[in-house]
């Protein structure tokens, strides 16, 4: 093809673009004429160019378009959606023909008489328009420096517009104009076009010099040799410069994905007849430009979805109490080392009993998988092929091919989608980036004497288990799991799966925590190294087939090591050991209560020793002596990064003068207490279920490892720490409430119901939800308040209160949820949505009690 | 070596072919010099875990990622009279690297097809499917590899 012809096309496809987008932009705002010269600036441009290359129906259509903008200009004829639709037309048709001249090298053979006809037409006003005739008035509303033109006779006009286009392109309007302005160089930053592939080669170049680098970095650390070290510096930062340089000729603003966009919006909100607001934020978010060409058809489809299944009709909206008009929102922004474009609707959200139906239909589960399943669960499997809700087939969405396409595109580019939805108030999808596909950092790992990599993107946290660590390995029949704070994560062995020798897996391990599609699980490794930059290579064909790979690079010290792909480790999981995600069954569950035994920490406090219920200790520290300060009477540190109150466990005790202090820290909700011990001596795990008779007494003393030793009450140190009015509250008298307390743990059911009987309520206790329905459904007026655990086993509390709120005659019986996962503690949304009016720390007795008096009905005296 | 191509520059270019020889066991085989891309001395390789048995490993040629095969596995070689082991022959199929690893690296021979014998009727199905023929070289016989179709046969 000519290469004038071609660079005539790539103009001229910019401009199109940015054409769509002023066009909506005009639609709304009639009078701005701005927008009206650049639109007809950019028609001319396109009529002139292709009149000078010969490309005739082009320069005819272009011309019928510029004609009607030109009326519109001059005021003959008023921005209406009638002329917008044609004006469309016209874009539309302009594009197709470039479209075509870009593929076949000539015009298409379609005839456009008809079509310039009826552009003739309208710009003659014969399309219901009123033509304004008082066009001497107009000369002097138009500001003369934006509309030269106007006071010129028509035959000068061409050799003016290219004038005007000179005067005009210092305003902000950017526009592709080159192909008239190319003797005018004072507007452009100073560019020049450069091939792909050349940027391409460039950037592995660069990565090939990055891997180098490395090496030379490694050895100079083996060798020590001065002679080398500044030179190897000097080097070192001039790469990473070149890399980021490099890097950003191949950057771009996420915005070029979206300029379709605002155009497709319109003509939806049109075919669907409903009224859509398209918000777009963050569009000067860079992005990598290989990265945006992936990401443009997904996004397409993305909102396609949210406009068609999301958005609800007007009549529908208005029905429900929602403005008529829907909002989607479009947003992109960095976020630690990755782009997150978010795409959200306030429409239906999505229908999780129409899902799993559909899911159940499809076979894709089967109804015992799906109980034990999470919202979250349920919703990915929109991401599954052949998966689509919508009742009625649209033109718009399609028959359902999309999402799982939508999801393989953008795992492609290694990046995830995460979907939060709620019924009746709208979805978001979430789809998180790294900046480059070029180069990845990686975590590397040590196996049987192999070393690996994890794509850094994968992993959340490393953990050490065993030793000194807070945290255990566990086993239940034959599979290991980690309790990492509130979680049981289940466990896979990289030896087991990689079939190297068998690891033996003892209680010091290392366990890389990864979370793919919504799912964490652990990966346990000998060691953990580095993380390393890494330019990722794909496999060979030989071992494309193995799932655990997604490809391989060379490592600084030049070793080639395989990089895991946690979306094939995953995949182990539920191949080997499908149980763990399941319901439990009843003879499970006693197996389950007897691995939850409750854990002791065992503190020495002068001559006795005195326990803990590990649960309730958020960390164990040391802490410099130096940094502990008194202030009016009491101990002060400072603590990540905020002041932390200190108490003394035994009064008598003296904090030493020089090395360090050991602090078990408890954290309450909107409050961190350090308890000052002399000594943390064990931990101990030891099933305390006792018999009822034990039960109803109170306990202050437990009996572990064979020794009797009291029990420490923390909120008597926390009270002391944080007085507070709720200590006061006290229940008018001659009155009883009742209170059921659901919760899994014995000592939270003593400790708990020890404590509100003291305040004058009258507490019953259930082992487990399924406990506690049958006596809420036999006595629903009994209870005042209930007041459940939220991680239970077989069934959470959040599941035992959204039944309460399914049953009449349960659902008024204000629940109260405790817990210690802070994650659980703010997640309002699901609180909410369950139908849990609290939700508290689980040692916040303090904010139990206010909870309490503040959901019942106390009486006058409250 | 730089005589063997010499002496090929006068054999007419084409009906004469030059192959790398090399020995794997007892045998010695000859692979055409437009596949071979380098001939390296022992190399660290890395094991990877889970690929089929012929897959040694990978190896880092001047920042190229090579996948070393066996071939004695591939060819089904039981041969217990083992030779060091100790030379890679890397070859390119299709814009990949593999490296064979051989015994021992011999001369280019430059072969002209009139040379080149049938493959016997009795050899084995699997080395009638890679050899392309034998060519007799002083006292020994050299089976002439097909590249493309060994490496084709590890992709199935």
């Amino acid at each position: 093809m000519d290469e004038l012809v071609e660079e005539f096309l790539s103009e001229t496809s910019e401009g199109l673009e940015a054409l769509d987008n002023q066009i909506v932009e005009l639609e709304k705002d009639q009078d701005n004429e701005a927008l009206l010269s650049s639109i007809f600036r950019i028609m001319h441009t396109i009529k002139g160019t292709c009149g000078f290359l010969g490309l005739n129906k082009l320069a005819s259509v272009a011309h019928a378009g510029e004609n009607i903008m030109d009326k519109l200009r001059n005021k003959q004829l008023s921005v209406n959606p009638d002329i917008i639709s044609v004006i469309l037309e016209a874009v539309d048709n302009i594009k197709f023909i470039v479209a075509y001249i870009g593929e076949h090298g000539v015009e298409p053979e379609n005839d456009y008489a008809g079509l310039i006809k009826k552009f003739n037409a309208v710009a003659d006003g014969k399309f219901d328009v009123i033509s304004i005739e008082t066009k001497t008035e107009k000369v002097s509303e138009i500001k003369p420096e934006e509309k030269p033109i106007k006071k010129e006779e028509v035959e000068q006009k061409e050799a003016q517009e290219v004038k005007e286009v000179v005067k005009s392109s210092e305003k902000p309007i950017a526009l592709p104009e080159k192909a008239t302005t190319t003797k005018t160089d004072h507007n452009t930053t100073q560019t020049i076009k450069v091939n792909v592939d050349v940027l391409e080669s460039l950037m592995q170049i660069v990565s090939e010099l990055v891997l180098n680098r490395n090496q030379l970095i490694q050895l100079d650390r083996t060798l020590r040799d001065n002679r080398f070290a500044s030179s190897i510096q000097r080097l070192n930062v001039i790469t990473s410069e070149l890399q980021e340089t490099v890097m950003e000729t191949r950057m771009q603003p996420i915005g070029s994905a979206w300029v379709k966009v605002p155009r497709m919006i319109r003509d939806l909100s049109k075919e669907l007849n409903k009224k859509i607001k398209l918000v777009m934020l963050g569009e000067e978010t860079e992005l990598d430009r290989q990265l945006i060409e992936s990401i443009k058809d997904p996004l397409v489809h993305m909102i396609r979805n949210s406009a068609d299944h999301g958005i609800e009709s007007p009549e529908e909206r208005i029905a429900k109490g929602k403005p008529e008009e829907g909002t989607i929102t479009l947003q992109a922004f960095h976020q630690g080392g990755h782009i997150i474009i978010e795409i959200s609707d306030d429409g239906r959200g999505l229908n999780l009993t129409k899902i799993k139906s559909k899911a159940l239909q499809n076979k894709l589960v089967t109804e015992k998988e799906l109980s034990s399943m999470s919202d979250a669960q349920i919703m990915q499997f929109i991401f599954r092929a052949g998966f689509s809700t919508a009742e009625t087939i649209t033109a718009v969405s399609g028959r359902g091919v999309g999402m799982d396409v939508v999801k393989k595109n953008i795992d492609d580019i290694r990046g995830t989608v995460e979907l939060k939805s709620i019924e009746g108030k709208g979805s978001t999808f979430m789809i998180k980036i790294p900046l480059t596909l070029a180069i990845m950092p990686i975590l590397v790992v040590e196996v049987g004497a192999l070393k690996f990599g994890i794509p850094q993107v994968n992993v959340i946290e490393m953990v050490k288990t065993g030793g000194s660590s807070e945290y255990i390995m566990e086993e239940i029949n034959g599979i290991h799991i980690l309790r990492l704070r509130d979680i049981l994560l289940p466990l896979l062995s990289l030896s087991e799966i990689l079939q190297i020798s068998k690891q033996d897996i003892g209680k010091d391990i290392y366990v890389v925590v990864c979370e793919v599609n919504g799912i964490n699980f652990g990966i346990i490794v000998d060691r953990i190294y580095d993380t390393e930059e890494i330019v990722l290579k794909p496999v060979s064909k030989l071992i494309k087939s193995i799932s655990v790979y997604s490809g391989n690079t060379l490592l600084g010290n030049g070793d080639v090591i395989m990089i895991l792909d946690p979306a094939g480790i995953v995949k182990y999981l539920t191949d080997t050991h499908k149980d763990t995600t399941s319901s439990l069954t009843l003879s499970d569950q006693k197996h389950l209560d007897s691995s939850r035994a409750s854990r002791f920490l065992i503190l020495k406090s002068g001559q006795s020793l005195k326990a803990i219920p590990l649960e309730l200790v958020s960390r164990l520290e040391e802490i410099d002596v130096t940094k502990i300060e008194v202030a009016s009477g009491r101990f002060i540190v400072q603590y990540r990064g905020t002041l932390m109150f200190l108490e003394n466990l035994d009064p008598d005790y003296q904090i030493p003068k020089k090395g360090s202090q050991q602090v078990v820290v408890f954290a309450s909700y909107g409050h961190v207490l350090g308890l000052i011990v002399e000594e943390i001596v064990d931990i101990i795990e030891q099933d305390v279920e006792v018999t009822s008779a034990f039960e109803d007494e109170d306990i202050t003393a437990v009996v572990l490892g064979g020794k009797t030793m009291d029990l420490v009450d923390i909120n008597t140190f926390f009270n002391k720490a944080f007085p507070s009015e709720e200590q006061f509250l006290s229940l008018p008298k001659g009155k009883s409430f009742n209170l059921l307390l659901v919760d899994d743990s014995f000592f939270f059911r003593k400790t708990v119901s020890n404590f509100l009987t003291k305040k004058g309520f009258k507490v019953h206790c259930k082992k487990t939800a399924y406990e506690a329905l049958p006596v809420l459904k036999e006595n629903p007026n009994k209870f005042d308040a209930i007041i459940t655990d939220i991680n239970m086993p077989t069934m959470d509390g959040f599941e035992f209160a959204k039944i309460c709120a399914a049953d009449d005659k349960i659902k008024n019986i204000p629940i109260i949820a405790l817990t210690s996962d802070i994650k659980a503690l703010n997640d309002s949304d699901k609180i909410e949505e369950n139908g849990i009016k609290k939700c508290i720390s689980k040692t916040n007795q303090n904010e139990l009690i206010s909870a309490i008096f503040s959901l019942i009905n106390i009486g006058d005296s409250a | 070596m730089q005589e063997a191509f010499e002496i090929s520059n006068e054999i007419n270019k084409e009906e004469a072919k030059q192959f790398v020889t090399m020995t794997i066991g007892h045998q010695i085989f000859g692979i055409s010099v437009e596949h071979v891309v380098d001939v390296l001395y022992p190399q660290k390789i890395s094991p990877i875990p889970l690929a089929r048995k012929e897959v040694v490993g990978s190896l880092n040629l001047r920042g190229r990622i090579v996948t070393a095969l066996d071939i004695r596995v591939l060819l089904e070689i039981q041969d217990v009279f083992e030779l060091a082991k100790d030379m890679c022959v890397v070859i390119e199929y299709k814009n990949e690297l593999f490296s064979l690893i051989v015994d021992k690296v011999g001369d280019v021979v430059s072969v002209h097809k009139s040379k080149l014998a049938k493959n016997p009727d009795n050899l084995n199905k699997l080395w009638h499917e890679v050899s392309l023929g034998i060519f007799p070289m002083n006292e020994d016989l050299v089976v002439i590899l097909d590249v493309p179709k060994l490496i084709s046969l590890l992709m199935e």
